[in-house]
């Protein structure tokens, strides 16, 4: 179910007010749990059943984390982390991992390949990690403390956790330390209506207005007949408004589900915090899917030693948990290439840190801005193309094809990724008197949005990430 | 529920209500607009979605006008110039099919006296999201009431449009200045037209299409489509519409292999010559195509003018 479809908005209206109604204060958690289900199953029901399967794997193992017995506390966390990512490789990777060794063509070869992936598995497969690392390493809390004893009241805060639908299938990577906790009755008097009206405004007009139509548009560049054609201004101005797409569109989701959470009484990390204004790689990734950087920074990156053992080791790691986070968004080489990209940029950035301390001025800032913006550009087509030879294609395209032509869909692509500059240049004059006028007047910018909203929404398409 | 009243009292906030307020009116004035002092021009499409989706809501939404014959077909057919065809409304849509076409037919009240049925791209399966989207009761009656809802009104489309505009005007006026007055006046669409003038890409995509036209359709998936298209045929019969099947030309290399051959056959079993009529395929040594289906813009432009020879042949289709 997409969260701009009219079913999803009448699943909002009648979950809301089952969840606000007094009487029904201590079904809050069931009713969201239902309306969850209805929203996993609304298009695939089968794959519930799996959902159900993972949950029951955490629920299980986190419980005897907490409360077996002491010796086999280690296996069952162990066991549990094992079995989750034995269900993700299994219906994200084998294909890739079998057509790699084989060339796929045996009917097993087949048999692998039509396996369905479960939307959201990536999501709610680290989620359930999150779960027993944090109830067994007692890090950032003690285990008894978001495991209740009951199991049946257990079960149902982590299926709860695992299925609560804004976070279901693209995030943000909500930690079981974060989440649990928060569990309880809400009241509606409690809900701060302002700061969800803006996220969910906000987000809506990112997705429908900029990713949906800028999706028209980009969408020919998977199409390498098209791509060999098109003049090198044109090639560019797809790649950024790609770019810009899927930021609006991730963002969009993302601001789109704390905004929802919101409205239900839970509150979500921020997961995007202005990326195309990044200074450094390693600034970059602080702030575009912060939820699954934090991730791996913290159940990968400093588990395998993080910058505690010496220069070369830290760029292993840092190597190793790119390329992973690269193969967490697909199964496909590419994206490991991907990370691949970014890890190498990361290092190169640490080997050079340091070296120079003169005071940075505006340009310096803006030129550093550019740099980030173009290489986490470039990359991004890896993400559009995920064949190789595509890849090289278009940039062999890119660089040759340089008549210039005045093309309309320069001037589209270029009016519909506006905004997403705009948004971060806005960021970077918070202080400037005009963003303050502005700021006096949001309600104007708010009602723009909308009017934009309403008459000039592109095609409905499920968000990038859902594929993740 | 008290409490639920209190989002719309106290404890929703001011600013809130202010942009909703804003935005109503800024509806309700670009809505009152559109409908009624809209210029012509105010009218614009950016992509094949919004041409497809428009070119279905004109159809749809015009009840003044009665057209003779409709094309239905896909993007291949989309390339007729129906500009010099009269009483002709091609609803031949890319990447569509031609159920598309025959499914927002069967919605109208008033069917032509003709429907041209292309029969190259005959397996695409029927696009039942971009039916049901433009016939929702809650889509097809506000779109119907408030133009403005309409895709081709998209104010960020025609404020394109306009840029646009002021881009090729100053493009010109560049121009003129710098040869001296002697322009070489270049339209939106001869430079589109330039830009996709086939090339080495071209060789490229008729050869790949060239190799899918070995592979012939699994037959339940044939026995389906023609099932369905018997339907819709059946259908358009009983209320006195002429059925009349064309082929798009298209690559020659192309026209005669197994694929193309097997469709025609088939075509010509179900629906006999006898009981139906058949556009013939132009007598045409060579054929210029993009990718070895879609033909350029001047063949198309040849094509239509063949096409309109032909209707005038059928006194049926005459106008």
């Amino acid at each position: 179910m997409l969260f701009n479809s009219l079913p999803f908005v009448i699943l909002i209206f009648a979950t809301f007010i089952l969840y606000y109604i007094p009487v029904l204060y201590k079904f809050q958690v069931p009713v969201l749990i239902i309306a969850s289900l209805v929203f996993y199953a609304y298009n695939q029901p089968i794959l519930v059943l799996l959902l159900l399967l993972s949950v029951s794997i955490n629920i299980i193992s986190s419980y005897l984390v907490v409360y077996g017995k002491i010796r086999y506390r280690k296996h069952a966390a162990i066991a549990g982390v094992v079995l989750n990512l034995a269900i993700l490789i299994f219906f994200k990777y084998s294909a890739l991992i079998y057509t790699t060794i084989t060339d796929g063509s045996d009917s097993f070869g087949q048999f692998i390949v039509s396996i369905p992936l479960p939307i959201g598995i990536s999501f709610f497969t680290f989620q359930g990690i999150s779960l027993i690392v944090d109830v067994y390493s007692r890090k950032y809390v003690l285990g008894e403390d978001i495991v209740p004893v009951s199991f049946v009241k257990h079960a149902e805060r982590i299926l709860f956790f695992k299925g609560f639908f804004p976070q279901l299938i693209s995030g943000p990577i909500v930690k079981a330390h974060d989440f649990l906790p928060q569990i309880g009755v809400k009241k509606i008097a409690d809900i701060a209506w302002e700061p969800i009206f803006k996220k969910l405004v906000v987000g809506y007009f990112f997705k429908m207005v900029v990713a949906d139509n800028l999706s028209n548009f980009t969408f020919w560049m998977t199409n390498p007949s098209f791509f060999i054609g098109s003049s090198s201004i044109k090639l560019i101005t797809l790649l950024f408004g790609f770019s810009c797409q899927i930021f609006a569109d991730f963002a969009g989701y993302s601001l789109i589900a704390i905004g929802l959470a919101r409205l239900f009484g839970y509150t979500f990390p921020d997961n995007f915090n202005f990326p195309y204004i990044s200074t450094s790689f390693k600034d970059f990734w602080k702030r575009w899917n912060i939820s699954l950087s934090s991730f791996l920074m913290e159940y990968l990156y400093i588990p395998l030693g993080g910058n505690k053992r010496g220069k070369l080791r830290m760029y292993i790691n840092l190597m190793i948990v790119m390329i992973l986070g690269g193969l967490w968004h697909g199964a496909a080489w590419s994206y490991a290439v991907w990370g691949l990209m970014h890890g190498l940029a990361l290092v190169v950035e640490r080997m050079l840190s340091g070296k120079t301390h003169r005071p940075q001025g505006i340009w310096i800032i803006t030129l550093k801005r550019c740099l980030v913006f173009s290489f986490v550009t470039l990359a991004w087509l890896l993400f559009q193309l995920p064949k190789f030879e595509y890849v090289l294609v278009y940039l062999n395209s890119l660089l040759h094809n340089t008549t210039l032509v005045i093309d309309p869909d320069i001037v589209h692509i270029a009016l519909y990724s506006s905004p997403v500059f705009l948004y971060h240049l806005l960021y970077v004059n918070r202080t400037n008197t005009i963003f303050q006028t502005i700021k006096k007047y949001d309600f104007v910018v708010y009602a723009i949005l909308i009017f934009c909203i309403v008459l000039n929404s592109g095609p409905v398409s499920p968000f990038i990430y859902f594929q993740f | 529920m008290g409490q639920l009243v209190l989002l719309f009292t106290s404890n929703f906030d001011v600013m809130i209500r202010k942009a909703f307020i804003l935005a109503f009116l800024g509806l309700v004035a670009y809505g009152v607009f559109v409908k009624w002092m809209a210029p012509k021009w105010w009218s614009a499409t950016q992509n094949t979605d919004q041409q497809n989706v428009t070119k279905a809501e004109n159809f749809i939404y015009d009840d003044t006008a009665s057209y003779r014959n409709v094309i239905v077909g896909s993007s291949l057919s989309a390339r007729i110039v129906t500009d010099s065809l009269q009483d002709t409304y091609n609803l031949a849509m890319g990447g569509q099919s031609i159920y598309d076409g025959l499914n927002i037919l069967k919605h109208r009240e008033h069917l032509p006296r003709a429907v041209l049925i292309e029969t190259n791209v005959f397996m695409r399966k029927e696009n039942k999201v971009f039916t049901n989207a433009l016939f929702s009761p809650i889509n097809y009656y506000s779109k119907k009431e408030i133009p403005a809802l309409r895709k081709d009104k998209q104010p960020i489309a025609i404020f394109s449009k306009i840029i646009l505009k002021g881009v090729y005007f100053s493009k010109d006026k560049i121009k003129e200045v710098l040869h001296g007055g002697r322009t070489s006046k270049i339209s939106i669409s001869a430079e589109i037209k330039a830009d996709n003038e086939p090339g080495d890409l071209s060789t490229k995509m008729t050869h790949d299409t060239y190799i899918e036209s070995f592979k012939l359709p699994r037959q339940e998936d044939v026995v389906d489509s023609f099932n369905n298209l018997k339907s819709y045929v059946s259908y358009m019969q009983k209320k006195n519409v002429v059925i009349v099947f064309f082929e798009m030309p298209i690559d020659t290399r192309i026209q005669e292999l197994p694929l193309q051959k097997f469709l025609r056959t088939k075509f010509l079993q179900t629906f006999p010559k006898s009981n139906y009529k058949y556009i013939p395929l132009p007598n045409w040594k060579h054929c210029n195509t993009f990718d070895g289906l879609h033909l350029t813009r001047e063949d198309a432009i040849k094509y239509t003018a063949y096409l309109k020879g032909e209707i005038k042949k059928n006194h049926c289709l005459n106008y």
